[in-house]
């Protein structure tokens, strides 16, 4: 969803939300949600080389270095949390501004219409690209030997593995947080509203975080994508409160403001609990993952808790300072990155898979898959996606 | 009797229905995804997840007669409508369209759902033809409880029939896994669709669509609401 200015304005706008706050455009929050989309990217490139997800990658190489996993687990607890809130804050923006069923058809048109075009394009791509590097690549990672030996043997092989919404998951879940917008919709929130707003923002930054501990004790860490078809509860009670945040953000409480004098503390904070987290987690990921007593898995769950409600308001506050501006180059990433996001798993794997074999350092691998990565995405959506009919149906209809 | 229908005057009636139960649609959705996001959990969360989903299911079909039909009556809706250029046959029909449209798209949903989960998880997919049928009795309960309660008009009756239709559903769960038929194929890789099971499903449509016939023969009967 783009911020742009439309003049049409819903008549039954939120008692609380101005005109002004319907025309302006949220700078900030439309970069911060591209650079956590191109963060992705960088994250999922970066799993090739983690050496706690060898094991389990499929595009996994045998240059591994621990520095991935040390930087990329700690990009992974809040890359989406500030995904989700963002996606809330504009769905209270486009509530307002275009009323329920303007909402629920905008969303269907952005977010359930891509899903269902790319998702089987996607599977396609990732399977052929698969297929074709266990007959060519030499040094497979475990998974893909695995993937040539059920194919050598069929008679043999495991069971498939259960089909997946893959990196598309959000869309998936953001479907769900839409009719769920739609359905609290008509529940009357004035009296909890007014509580919410008089809650302290000290108190909130030690408060929230303890909301999320339910929905994390659910799943082991790090963080799995709650990649399923089925609805997975977790995920609602972990990126639904950040929607959640999100939604009440725009209706003008003001909590960058408020917690903007907090961002060093916090950031201090999160690192502090990042270097105890990185400690507790296994260096190597295993599935099924083996049980973990009580109270160390209640250590890690409040350590992502806290590191990804402060990271998530750090990175806004940050935001807010430094990329609130109109960037002709932002603005072009911005529109770009939903286009390079779809894309870019099939076309991480099939380059990956190529470099398998290279006797390339991990960065060396790394860097080249990411710039051949973003470059392909770029060039496509320049040429065959930004002025056409799969332009507008990401971004809308430029003007 | 006059079957011509007033086509404006059902679209604006289902409209109103539609309007009308739209907050009990939004809190039923929010239960199911509820029920529906517990299945993956764990065993016994499956269990409480198909539990809650079925139970939601019930409730929306059970809430919504109570709302739509019956209260009609006590709130004096239905005097009003009387006064409107429609036949019974013509209320009748916007009645089934709009019921069955807020009931059967969750129902559906839902039914699609627990086939998902045979299909993506290791649950043999034997059980399949028996989650049909209960799917498909269900959708019996809500059709025969509508029908009671677009005839009587009774606000005793119709409670009566929906707590003695679902107070069936036990056993009729029990019954049908007792067929040597459908209980042999449980742990089958695949369904097995055999003349026991074939049998059962057409015998619950063919009541589903009595229910519905008897309920148009009896508002075609009648010449006014009175």
């Amino acid at each position: 969803m783009n911020s742009t200015v439309e003049s049409r304005l819903y008549k039954s706008v939120d008692g609380n939300v101005s005109e002004q706050e319907l025309q302006q455009r949220y700078h900030y929050l439309d970069n911060l949600r591209a650079l956590a989309m191109i963060a992705g990217v960088l994250f999922h490139a970066s799993l090739a080389y983690s050496s706690m997800l060898h094991g389990l990658w499929i595009s996994a190489d045998s240059q591994q270095s621990s520095a991935v996993d040390v930087v990329g687990f700690f990009t992974h607890l809040f890359r989406m949390p500030l995904f989700f809130l963002i996606a809330g804050f504009f769905a209270a923006y486009l509530v307002a501004k275009r009323g329920m069923g303007g909402f629920i058809a905008n969303r269907a048109k952005r977010v359930l219409l891509p899903l269902i075009v790319f998702l089987p394009l996607c599977l396609w791509a990732v399977v052929a690209a698969m297929l074709s590097a266990a007959n060519t690549v030499e040094n497979k990672s475990p998974v893909l030997a695995m993937v040539a030996k059920a194919l050598a043997n069929p008679a043999d092989a495991p069971p498939p593995p259960p089909p997946t919404t893959m990196h598309l998951w959000f869309l998936y879940v953001l479907v769900f947080l839409y009719l769920l917008t739609w359905a609290f919709g008509y529940l009357n929130w004035s009296s909890v509203r007014e509580k919410v707003i008089q809650i302290k923002p000290l108190a909130f930054l030690l408060g929230f975080p303890l909301l999320l501990m339910p929905g994390l004790l659910l799943v082991g860490s790090p963080l799995p994508a709650p990649d399923s078809f089925l609805p997975q509860l977790w995920a609602f009670g972990f990126f639904g409160l950040f929607f959640a945040v999100g939604y009440w953000m725009f209706k003008g409480d003001n909590l960058v403001e408020k917690i903007s004098s907090y961002w060093w503390l916090m950031l201090i904070g999160s690192v502090f609990l990042y270097v105890l987290y990185y400690q507790l987690i296994p260096k190597r990921i295993v599935l099924p993952a083996p049980p973990i007593e009580t109270h160390l898995k209640i250590v890690l769950k409040l350590c992502e808790a806290y590191i990804a409600v402060w990271m998530t308001l750090v990175c806004l506050v940050l935001g807010k300072r430094y990329l609130n501006g109109a960037n002709r180059n932002m603005r072009f990433m911005a529109d770009s990155s939903y286009w390079i996001y779809i894309i870019h798993v099939p076309l991480l794997f099939a380059i990956q898979y190529q470099l398998m074999d290279l006797s390339w350092g991990w960065l060396t691998k790394f860097a080249v898959s990411v710039i051949a990565t973003l470059t392909i995405g770029v060039l496509s959506y320049t040429l065959l996606v930004r002025w056409t009919p799969i332009g507008w149906m990401l971004n809308g209809r430029r003007k | 009797m006059n079957y011509a229908l007033n086509i404006p005057l059902i679209k604006i009636l289902i409209t109103k229905d539609w309007h009308l139960q739209r907050k009990t649609i939004a809190m039923y959705l929010v239960g199911g995804l509820f029920s529906l996001s517990f299945i993956s959990g764990g065993e016994w969360q499956f269990f409480m997840g198909t539990t809650l989903l079925i139970s939601a299911l019930i409730g929306l079909g059970n809430h919504q007669i109570t709302s739509s039909i019956i209260n009609e009556r006590k709130e004096y809706t239905l005097p009003f409508i009387m006064s409107l250029p429609v036949t019974p046959i013509d209320y009748l029909v916007a009645k089934l369209i709009a019921s069955m449209s807020l009931f059967v798209l969750p129902w559906f949903v839902v039914c699609a759902a627990t086939l998902v989960v045979f299909w993506i998880t290791p649950i043999p997919d034997g059980f399949i033809p028996i989650t049909v049928i209960i799917g498909i009795y269900l959708f019996l309960c809500y059709a025969v409880s509508w029908t009671v309660g677009m005839i009587s008009e009774s606000e005793a009756v119709s409670i009566f029939t929906m707590v003695f239709m679902n107070c069936l559903i036990g056993p009729v769960i029990f019954t049908f896994t007792r067929f040597s038929g459908i209980s042999s194929h449980v742990s089958a890789a695949s369904p097995v669709w055999n003349s026991e099971s074939v049998g059962v499903v057409v015998g619950q449509l063919v009541v589903i669509l009595l229910a519905l016939a008897t309920a148009f023969y009896w508002q075609a009967r009648k010449k006014t609401f009175l």
